[in-house]
């Protein structure tokens, strides 16, 4: 009992004299744990070779750079993509559905269940990588992981926005900043990792994940210990609300069930998908494309600096833009998103070859539209807090994810779908790009609108405590 | 009163460091991938021989993509 009220709410709000710039790192160790899932292909390969390296021995030297296993023992790379996908499925499911119960227990307890689920994701996986069962894996880094990862993304989000009322898209944009910061650290972790394990016979999966599993679980109980939410009615030292607050910004609260009936929740939703679909559609062919656009110029190893130097764009952009949406506010920053981004979109193709022929240019149009597309993300709580109250920001925020689990089937398969059209119909390859960025603009039209059309949420559903306790008072 | 003392600043140093370090440390690994798009490519005249040996899985791989 004594334990357990460890992780109670009443345990974690802070004594006065607290630091509020403690939970921000807090709340980065979590994200920048979760965030690994992001960097799980870099043990497709070894997964892929795990009977040939054991039964033909070799170590690294037997993983060919562009072939699958010829053991056919070994799991393929369709059913080893699965694990990605099951978890970023499970991520937006437990998000959605565990929101409400983040906000009723707390975030000291959501935090602990994410380092729980994710850890032992790990674990689990490690005993199907040494018993050879992928079902293993796809339950444990796939369903209980991917847990871990929705709760653990929506954990610090409305603790971050309490804490910082006059900066809540900074705040915020600082977690979601490290969620992107995580697979720069889990990339280079796990072949370390695999480096050190590795022998003749054994590629070292099964003790990388062990170990990630443990490194993971203990970095994400710091989160656990020091994080801290503000006590009723605290505010920033020196700190006053504004008197007049912005047109779209409300003093009022919604409910989580609520906010979901509101066409602003879904107007948000349209914004957030519309934005992730298209920044999707050109992270997936920012290789290729960056080397058919400026053919002989670029290799192949330059094309991988290129999507290197996006990851960092989209980190960046998560700080940047969420912070200049404090000044400028969110509405005109998907504005700036949508407006700024479709202009770009419709001229990377021009930077081409056949065009200005500026590969300069070319790596600058795409790094903006790669940071605005982490900026989308980042920029979305603040937005959701200034339309919907502080009440229940994270439970509203983890339904409106649903939206990013769309956009990572619609971006990839409109991409790949306009592509293999274009290819059949004889257009070159250089040339099928245009197409596919024209649809992205497109897609960006549709988000322009649907934010054009967001407006402040009506009076009817703002919550009302005192109704609240009436019906909870009423027998059932 | 005691309940009112100050987080004291090295407290909050050390809580930044101890993200900010293993980051730091994950950034500097990227940068090191993404120079490669600024090194010159090998002169037309001399065709690379495709490896099939590679040394460590491709590194493409740690350049997160769509999140």
């Amino acid at each position: 009992m004594g334990a357990l009220s460890f992780f109670d709410r009443s345990r974690i709000v802070a004594k006065p004299g607290f630091s509020r710039w403690l939970v921000p790192p807090a709340a980065l160790s979590i994200h920048l744990a979760i965030g690994q899932a992001y960097a799980f292909s870099v043990f497709k390969k070894p997964l892929n070779y795990l009977i040939q390296v054991q039964t033909a021995g070799g170590g690294l030297k037997a993983l060919p750079a562009s072939m699958d296993s010829p053991n056919p023992h070994d799991w393929s790379f369709p059913a080893l993509g699965w694990i990605f996908i099951l978890a970023i499925v499970f991520l937006g499911l437990s998000a959605a559905v565990f929101g409400k119960w983040l906000e009723r227990v707390g975030p000291r307890k959501a935090m602990f269940a994410s380092a729980v689920c994710f850890g032992s994701g790990f674990f689990i996986s490690a005993l199907g990588v040494q018993i050879h069962q992928l079902w293993l894996i796809y339950i444990g880094y796939g369903v209980i992981g991917g847990i871990g990862l929705g709760i653990g993304y929506i954990s610090p989000v409305s603790t971050l926005i309490k804490w910082f009322p006059d900066r809540p898209g900074m705040a915020t944009g600082m977690a979601i900043m490290g969620f992107g910061g995580g697979a720069l650290i889990g990339s280079p972790l796990a072949r370390n990792l695999m480096d050190t394990f590795r022998t003749n016979n054994d590629l070292g999966v099964m003790k990388t994940f062990l170990v990630m599993g443990a490194i993971y679980f203990v970095a994400m109980m710091f989160g656990v210990i020091t994080v801290r939410i503000p006590a009723p009615g605290w505010k920033p030292e020196g700190w006053t609300a504004p008197a007049q607050p912005k047109a779209l910004v409300t003093t009022h609260d919604v409910e989580v069930n609520t906010a979901f009936g509101t066409p602003q929740f879904w107007l948000l939703w349209i914004v957030l998908c519309m934005n992730v679909s298209a920044g999707i559609g050109i992270l997936e062919q920012a290789s290729p494309m960056i080397q058919e656009l400026f053919k002989g110029r670029i290799t192949a190893v330059a094309a991988a600096g290129f999507v290197a130097l996006l990851s960092l764009f989209n980190m960046g952009g998560r700080f940047i833009w969420s912070t200049v949406s404090d000044y400028i506010g969110r509405k005109n920053t998907y504005f700036v998103f949508f407006i700024l981004g479709g202009i770009l979109y419709y001229l990377a193709p021009r930077t081409g070859i056949s065009g200005l022929n500026s590969v300069p240019l070319f790596v600058i149009v795409v790094a903006v539209i790669v940071s605005m597309y982490g900026g989308g993300f980042a920029t979305v709580p603040a937005y959701l807090k200034d339309l919907f109250g502080t009440m229940e920001v994270g439970a509203i925020h983890g339904r409106l994810l649903t939206a990013w689990s769309v956009a990572g089937v619609v971006g990839p398969v409109l991409v790949n779908y306009i592509r293999e059209y274009e290819k059949n119909h004889g257009v070159p390859l250089a040339d099928s790009y245009s197409t596919v960025l024209y649809v992205m603009v497109g897609l960006l039209v549709i988000g322009l609108i649907a934010n054009a059309m967001v407006r402040p949420v009506n009076s009817k559903y703002w919550y009302n405590k005192a109704e609240d306790v009436n019906k909870s008072v009423v027998p059932a | 009163m005691d309940q009112s003392k100050k987080t004291p600043v090295i407290l909050v140093i050390l809580a930044w460091l101890f993200v900010g370090v293993p980051w730091g440390w994950g950034v500097t690994e990227l940068w090191k991938n993404a120079r490669k798009l600024f090194v010159a490519p090998p002169p037309a005249t001399a065709p690379a021989a495709p490896s099939t040996t590679a040394p460590a899985p491709a590194p493409a791989a740690t350049a997160p993509s769509s999140k």
